[in-house]
C-alpha cells in the first residue's frame, strides 16, 4: 500500500491508464494514510471517504471502457475555500462552518469532468487570512516533518497533505504567497500560475485582485502536468486569459544559454541557512549552462505595503456579505438589523479576521482611502512595470521561498507573520507567475524552498528551470 | 521623540477604530480598539513609503474587457428550492424563517411607508 502513496501523479497516471493499478487501489491506500496519519497533523477539515470511493469505482469503470483523460482515477484534495457542491465548504470559519454550496468552482467541475478523485476538503488559515494555518476554526494544521512546527499558509492544509503523502495533488490558493510558502515549509513543489491563467469561479473571495488558484504536487513534472488540464477559457470568470498551453513540453531541455538574475535584496533578508541555499541553486543552474547575476529590486518594500493596503481594503468589501442572514451562526436576540449584523459577524468571525476587514474599513475611509488606498494601486502598476522591465533582461530571477526554514509554532510573533510575506508578496502584486520547490534541508532535515519567478505567461520556462533544478538536487 | 507636525503624527489622530468597527459591523471591546489603533499604527507606518508614490505618473490600472466577455444570464433549471433550502438557517412551511431583527425591520419600515 504505501508503495502506491508514494508513486508520482505523472507515473500514477501510466499505471491506471495500462490498468496495472486500479483507482480503487490507489484511493484506498490513500484513504488509509489520512486515517493513519492526519489526526497527528489535521490536514483536512473533511474526508470525504465514502464518495471518494464510489469516484475511485467509477473511474475504474471509465478507464475499462476506454475514456482515460490525464487526471482519471487520480485522488487529490482541495482547499476549503473552493467551493464543492453538496460538500461542506467552511473556509475554516465558523461563520461558514455549516455552508453547503449550491454549485460547483469551475476547477472542480474540471477536475469531476477528468473522473479525478476528490478525497477531501483541506484546513486553512480562515479565509486565507494568515501564513501560518493557525487561524483555524477547527484547529491548526501541524508541518509533518516536525509536528512542533507550522506548515506554512494560508493553503497550509493542502501542502501538509501532499507532503504526507495523503493526497497525490492538492489545490490552494495563493493572495499573497498562500501556496508557495507551505509548500516551501512542508518541502513540496507548488506554483501560482499567471493572475487569470486559471478560473477562479467558485474560490470564496479575499482579496479579488490578487486571489489565484495554485497547484500542489510531489514534484516539478506533476505540477506542469497538471496545470496544463486547469488553465483553459471560462467565460463565468471575467478575469481569466484563457490561454491554453501544454506544459510538459520541452520540460527537459535544459537551461542552457538562459538568462537568469537572483534579487540580492531579497536575499539579505533570509537566514544564512536559505541564503547559502539559494545562491548553491544559482550555480547549479549556472553549471548546467545559464548565465545567472545578481541584481538589485529597490520595491520590495512598496510592494508589502501596497499588499496589506489593497489585501485589507479589498478583505473588507468582500467579507461584507457575511451577515448572518445568508451565511453563518444566527444571534438572534437583537431588536436592530444593526445590532443582529454586529452580533453574528463578532461572534463568527474569527479575530485576525475581524482585524483585517476593521483596518481595511479604515483605508476606505475619508482621507485614508486617497493617502493609502489610491496610492497602493499605483505602486501596484509601478512594481509590475518594474517586473516587466526586469524580463527584457532575464528569462527569470530565483530567491527564496521563505526567509527560514519551518519556525516553530510558538516563534512566531504578530510582526514576523507580516515580514514573513516579504518574499513572496512583490510577485503576487504584479500578477506574475512564481515556481517553488525544495532546494536543500537545513541540519535538521527541513527542506529550504527557491522560487522562480517569469514573466506573465512564461510558467513553461519556469518548469523548465525548475525540472532542471530538482534533476540536479531531488530531495524526496 | 515623535514629530507631532508629521504627516505620519497627523493620520495617527485621524484613526478612528469604534467608527471602522461599527461601519464594518463589527463589535469591539476598549482593549481590542487600543490594540487595533496600535496595529493600525504600526501597518500605517510601515506603509510609509507609499506616500511617495506618483498616483499621476502611473499608467491606468483599470483593466478594459468588451462586454461580450460578459456570460449570458442564464436561469439554472437545476437549482431546486431544495437546494436553495439547504442553506437556511430555520425553515418553516417550505420558507426561510428570517430572524426577529428583520421581520422587525422590515414591519417599521412599511408602517413608515403608510405614514
Amino acid at each position: 500500500m504505501s508503495k502506491l502513496t508514494s508513486l508520482t501523479l505523472t507515473d500514477a497516471a501510466d499505471l491506471l491508464k495500462s490498468r496495472k493499478i486500479s483507482s480503487v487501489e490507489l484511493t484506498d491506500a490513500y484513504l488509509d494514510n489520512i486515517e493513519k496519519n492526519d489526526p497527528d497533523i489535521s490536514a483536512y477539515i473533511t474526508v470525504c471517504r465514502e464518495s471518494a470511493s464510489l469516484s475511485a469505482l467509477s473511474a475504474d469503470n471509465a478507464i475499462n471502457c476506454g475514456e482515460f483523460s490525464p487526471l482519471t482515477g487520480i485522488p487529490y484534495a482541495l482547499k476549503d475555500n473552493l467551493c464543492t457542491s453538496g460538500i461542506h465548504t467552511t473556509c475554516a470559519s465558523k461563520m461558514l462552518k455549516d455552508f453547503i454550496p449550491p454549485y460547483n468552482a469551475t476547477v472542480y467541475d474540471t477536475l469531476l469532468k477528468e473522473n479525478a478523485v476528490l478525497l477531501g476538503k483541506t484546513n486553512m488559515d480562515e479565509f486565507s487570512m494568515g501564513s501560518s494555518t493557525e487561524n483555524s476554526f477547527f484547529g491548526r494544521t501541524k508541518n509533518p516533518i516536525d509536528t512542533s512546527r507550522i506548515p506554512g499558509g494560508s493553503s497550509g492544509g493542502s501542502a501538509a497533505a501532499v507532503a504526507a503523502n495523503e493526497a497525490l495533488f492538492a489545490l490552494g490558493s495563493d493572495t499573497g504567497g498562500s501556496v508557495r510558502q507551505p509548500a516551501a515549509l512542508c518541502g513540496v513543489v507548488a506554483m501560482n500560475p499567471t493572475y487569470g491563467a486559471i478560473s477562479r469561479y467558485g474560490l470564496i473571495a479575499f482579496a479579488s485582485s490578487l486571489d489565484r488558484v495554485g497547484t500542489i504536487t510531489k514534484n516539478v513534472k506533476d505540477n506542469a502536468y497538471l496545470l496544463s488540464r486547469l488553465c483553459k477559457k471560462d467565460e463565468k470568470d471575467s478575469t481569466n486569459i484563457g490561454i491554453t498551453q501544454d506544459l510538459l513540453l520541452g520540460i527537459d531541455s535544459g537551461v542552457s544559454n538562459m538568462h537568469l538574475a537572483v534579487i540580492e535584496d531579497l536575499l539579505s533578508h533570509a537566514s544564512e541557512d536559505v541564503k547559502n541555499a539559494v545562491l548553491s541553486s544559482a550555480r547549479t543552474l549556472e553549471k548546467l549552462g545559464a548565465t545567472v547575476d545578481m541584481i538589485s529590486f529597490s520595491d520590495i518594500e512598496l510592494a508589502l505595503s501596497a499588499y496589506y493596503i489593497i489585501s485589507s481594503a479589498e478583505a473588507s468589501s468582500n467579507l461584507a456579505r457575511y451577515d448572518g442572514i445568508r451565511y453563518g451562526e444566527r444571534f438572534d436576540n437583537s431588536d436592530s438589523l444593526e445590532e443582529y449584523f454586529k452580533a453574528s459577524r463578532s461572534n463568527a468571525l474569527g479575530d485576525e479576521v475581524k482585524r483585517r476587514i476593521i483596518i481595511g474599513t479604515q483605508l476606505l475611509t475619508g482621507e485614508f482611502r486617497e493617502k493609502y488606498y489610491k496610492k497602493a494601486l499605483s505602486a501596484k502598476q509601478r512594481i509590475k512595470e518594474s517586473f516587466l522591465d526586469i524580463f527584457k533582461k532575464y528569462d527569470a530571477i530565483l530567491s527564496p521561498t521563505y526567509p527560514t526554514v519551518a519556525p516553530k509554532a510558538d516563534d512566531l510573533s504578530s510582526s514576523s507573520v507580516y515580514e514573513n510575506d516579504i518574499m513572496t508578496v512583490p510577485q503576487s502584486v504584479a500578477g506574475i507567475p512564481s515556481l517553488t520547490l525544495p532546494c536543500s534541508l537545513d541540519k535538521n532535515g527541513l527542506p529550504i524552498g527557491i522560487q522562480i519567478s517569469g514573466a506573465p505567461f512564461s510558467e513553461q520556462t519556469l518548469y523548465r528551470i525548475g525540472y532542471a533544478l530538482e534533476s540536479e538536487v531531488y530531495l524526496r | 521623540m515623535l514629530d507631532k507636525t508629521s504627516p505620519n503624527n497627523q493620520n495617527n489622530q485621524n484613526i478612528d477604530i469604534k467608527n471602522s468597527a461599527s461601519l464594518a459591523m463589527v463589535g469591539i471591546s476598549d482593549i481590542d480598539e487600543v490594540r487595533l489603533r496600535e496595529r493600525t499604527i504600526s501597518l500605517l507606518s510601515a506603509c510609509s513609503k507609499i506616500s511617495s508614490v506618483e498616483c499621476d505618473s502611473s499608467a491606468d490600472t483599470r483593466i478594459e474587457f468588451s462586454l461580450s466577455s460578459l456570460r449570458n444570464d442564464s436561469i439554472l433549471s437545476e437549482f431546486s428550492r431544495e437546494d436553495m433550502l439547504k442553506n437556511a438557517k430555520v425553515c418553516e412551511d417550505g420558507y426561510i424563517k428570517l430572524p426577529f431583527a428583520v421581520i422587525q425591520s422590515s414591519k417599521k419600515e412599511t408602517e413608515s411607508e403608510g405614514k
